[in-house]
């Protein structure tokens, strides 16, 4: 799994790619948001572009940093879920905790 | 390129998560055999996942020396999903509804109740490692 960030404004862009299955791999996408939190950053938007799935350990990953974010009183949206994953957000109910968009733009503006 | 699959297919996997990928590509092609729709392939594909990676994280523990077990079993009108794990099995009375409010926010124990939303019937024998025999109807 692979982790990138682009800055746009304040906002960090997080672009992960691969297959998001918990294990070690899992803290790459961790140890990036931390570092982010660290570094003041309050904004946060996860690409999910390049994952086509994820198991529930990669779901866990993905409240951890989000919880993270939220204790660091900042603020996570996730962009471009794939079918797959929204199915899975569905099932465990976790619709109502992400706020996912359909796209980096979109989620990018509704920090506005 | 998936691996070649009736409906009967049977896999030996080490207890790493990179197996997940070959677990994916086998189940769909299997349960598409099985007359299932797309959709629910994937659906179904996603439960046996969560299946076999509890398997590869809390039964074997990752150990170089435990494999998984992955077996369809499929009859008219049903399809049937085994996997095997060489563990030392669990405590359902620890299996919590993570949808939960006291839950919900929680990182983990997720998993078997994503099997039992996908399946129609989602049952556990632990007296050698864990089996979890899972059904969908076709």
């Amino acid at each position: 799994m692979k982790v990138k960030t682009e800055m746009e404004g304040d906002v960090a862009v997080v672009h992960v790619s691969g297959k998001l299955m918990g294990g070690p791999e899992s803290e790459n996408l961790r140890n990036e948001i931390k570092r982010l939190i660290d570094e003041g950053t309050k904004k946060f938007v996860v690409n999910l572009h390049g994952v086509p799935w994820i198991n529930s350990t990669g779901l866990g990953a993905l409240m951890s940093v989000y919880t993270s974010v939220q204790r660091s009183e900042g603020s996570l949206k996730l962009c471009h879920v794939s079918d797959r994953i929204q199915s899975l957000f569905m099932i465990t109910k976790l619709l109502t905790i992400f706020d996912t968009h359909t796209s980096e733009k979109e989620a990018i503006e509704a920090f506005k | 390129m998936p691996e070649a699959c009736d409906t009967n297919g049977k896999l030996v996997l080490q207890s790493e998560l990179n197996q997940l990928e070959r677990v994916d590509a086998l189940t769909f092609e299997c349960t598409k055999s099985a007359g299932l729709p797309e959709d629910q392939s994937m659906m179904v594909a996603m439960a046996v996942i969560e299946a076999v990676t509890n398997g590869i994280v809390h039964g074997n523990r990752f150990s170089d020396d435990k494999v998984v077990t992955l077996e369809f079993a499929c009859e008219p009108g049903k399809i049937k999903v085994i996997v095997h794990d060489e563990g030392e099995g669990f405590d359902m009375s620890c299996v919590w509804d993570p949808t939960s409010p006291d839950h919900q926010m929680d990182c983990s124990g997720r998993g078997i109740y994503i099997m039992r939303e996908i399946m129609d019937s989602v049952e556990f024998d632990m007296a050698d490692g864990t089996t979890v025999i899972m059904t969908k109807d076709v």
